[in-house]
């Protein structure tokens, strides 16, 4: 079984946004920059296969795997779609190389959420028609609401934890060039905000974000060729809790205590507290801190208390800002949390743990342990 | 990396085009079908799986569990609020004429739940007495 590591990672956009380029144009810029980031390897000849992570509804184009090769050279090529989140993608990336059916993978996802004129409506043909759709509820953010009540009431997390999550993560997003929503907020300007869905106010809530994010795997035999430090994945795993609303547990990530079970058991990780930074879906400012906890951190509200996950502290949470500063391009959440972990791992920690979630009204995610 | 890109607006293109997404029919299956026969009798259907006894509402064919077929139809009762929000603004950031509770209501030794409108002051664990038999339901906590 062979070791699978990051040799390169690309990324453009992350703009509210990026009017002049089209979702391919992206694609293909993202893959020129980590091909690039990868020693300048040549895609057309030192790639194996190709992934593409991506949802047809988001593209506007059904069948769209259709398109998916040729913007990252891959025309011609083995290519493969994963209708899922980008960790999803790395996760197949990783089985490919493992199993030894290829030595180097390029995995892709993208999102033009700027093109899409109706977007709550599209978030709503995800859910059940009959019972969930049906109820016509005027606010899809109502999942949210439901599942963060129940959240805070089992742990005690009060509306100025979310607060402090919203101010930290907004602020550390001003440290990156990749973050149009990262601002310095007070507590006073959080707790005066209106409530959007209880106990949700505007600022608690990620927006969607452009972006397109290439990500070049390699085997352990290969990887030294493009990069002298690759960033190993150690461990990796996704899961799916239920895909019926009504059937999944609400208040507790039990599709990440799912995920983190496999990816910490092949990564053989102890414990979550032993890595050097956690890179989770803060899509709603609650998500973070039930996230963390769902990848086994105790008492998520204290600690939180306590400045246990800032910048510098023990174990610093989405220390580049998270979801909250960025935006989320959707199917490449996970991937952008992924991008955020190889830039601080490579600001010289030696691990980290990056936890994705495809949003509502999923109850999927995927955990992935990285080591150097 | 290509290197000539253009910013000014009126040399940007955009398509506009409508995808036909707004039609389509749902099968909604036998247990959906005797779910909402029974909702217009008001009465809560759920299905057991004869072998571990999970009661599923809505009612399905089948156990996830066990992968069996499920076996009979059950009413159930004592509904109680699993959790609620309120919501004061819609999708497009209007706000609301007037805030609305949403709840998920569950049943007594039953898995799964519904959706509803909640009237009077929400609690977790509370129970709740059933208004109106519709998706969503109208409850009153
Ligand atoms: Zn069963």
């Amino acid at each position: 079984m062979e070791n699978v590591g990051i040799v390169g990672i690309g990324w453009y956009g992350f703009s509210t946004n990026v009017h002049d380029l089209s979702f391919r144009e992206m694609m293909f810029e993202a893959a020129q920059r980590a091909f690039y980031d990868a020693g300048g390897m040549n895609p057309r000849e030192q790639i194996d296969a190709f992934i593409s992570c991506q949802e047809d509804f988001w593209e506007g184009i059904s069948i769209s795997d259709e398109f998916a090769p040729d913007p990252v050279g891959g025309s011609m090529r083995p290519t493969m779609t994963v209708a899922g989140d980008g960790l999803q993608g790395l996760a197949h990336g990783f089985m490919l190389i493992n199993s030894g059916v290829a030595d180097v993978v390029v995995v892709e996802s993208h999102a033009k959420p700027s093109d899409i004129l109706t977007f709550p409506e599209i978030v709503e043909l995800a859910m059940d028609p009959v019972y969930v759709r049906e109820a016509k509820i005027p606010n899809y953010h109502f999942i949210a609401g439901l599942d963060a009540t129940k959240f805070m009431h089992r742990t005690g997390v009060t509306r100025e934890d979310l607060a402090e999550v919203v101010i930290k993560n907004r602020a550390s997003g001003l440290k990156t060039g990749r973050a149009p929503h990262a601002s310095m907020l007070s507590k006073e300007d959080v707790l005066s905000q209106e409530m959007i869905v209880y106990p949700l106010t505007r600022v608690d809530v990620a927006r969607p974000v452009d972006g397109a994010i290439v990500v070049v795997l390699a085997s352990e035999t290969f990887a030294r060729k493009f990069n002298d430090t690759p960033i190993w994945i150690t461990g990796i795993g996704f899961s799916t809790d239920n895909s019926n609303l009504e059937l999944a547990k609400l208040g507790d990530a039990f599709y990440l205590r799912k995920a983190s079970e496999l990816a910490f058991g092949m990564a053989k990780l102890e414990s979550p507290l032993k890595v050097n930074g956690m890179f989770v879906d803060d899509r709603y400012s609650y998500k973070e801190l039930q996230h963390v906890e769902a990848l086994g951190v105790n008492n998520v509200a204290e600690k939180l208390r306590e400045g246990y996950f800032h910048e510098g502290s023990y174990l610093p949470v989405n220390p580049k800002g998270g979801h909250l500063a960025k935006g989320y391009p959707l199917e490449a959440s996970g991937l952008s949390l992924v991008l955020d972990a190889v830039e601080y791992m490579r600001e010289g920690v030696s691990s980290a743990v990056v936890a994705s979630w495809r949003g509502i009204p999923t109850f999927t995610g995927g955990v992935a342990v990285l080591q150097r | 990396m290509s290197w000539d890109k253009h910013g000014k607006e009126d040399e940007l293109l955009t398509w506009k085009d409508v995808m036909e997404v707004e039609r389509y029919v749902y099968t909604v299956g036998p247990d959906s079908e005797a779910f909402l026969r029974g909702l217009r009798e008001g009465k809560i259907l759920g299905r057991k799986c004869p072998r571990c006894g999970r009661v599923y509402v809505p009612p399905r064919l089948y156990c996830e569990d066990c992968f069996l077929e499920n076996g009979e139809y059950v009413e159930v009762k004592e509904p109680y609020l699993d959790s609620f929000t309120t919501i004061y603004f819609d999708n497009r950031e209007k706000r609301l004429d007037e805030p609305i509770t949403v709840g998920l209501v569950r049943f007594k030794e039953a898995t799964g739940g519904l959706l509803a409108i909640v009237q009077g002051i929400p609690e977790i664990g509370k129970k709740v007495e059933i208004l109106e038999y519709s998706i969503p339901l109208r409850v009153r906590a």
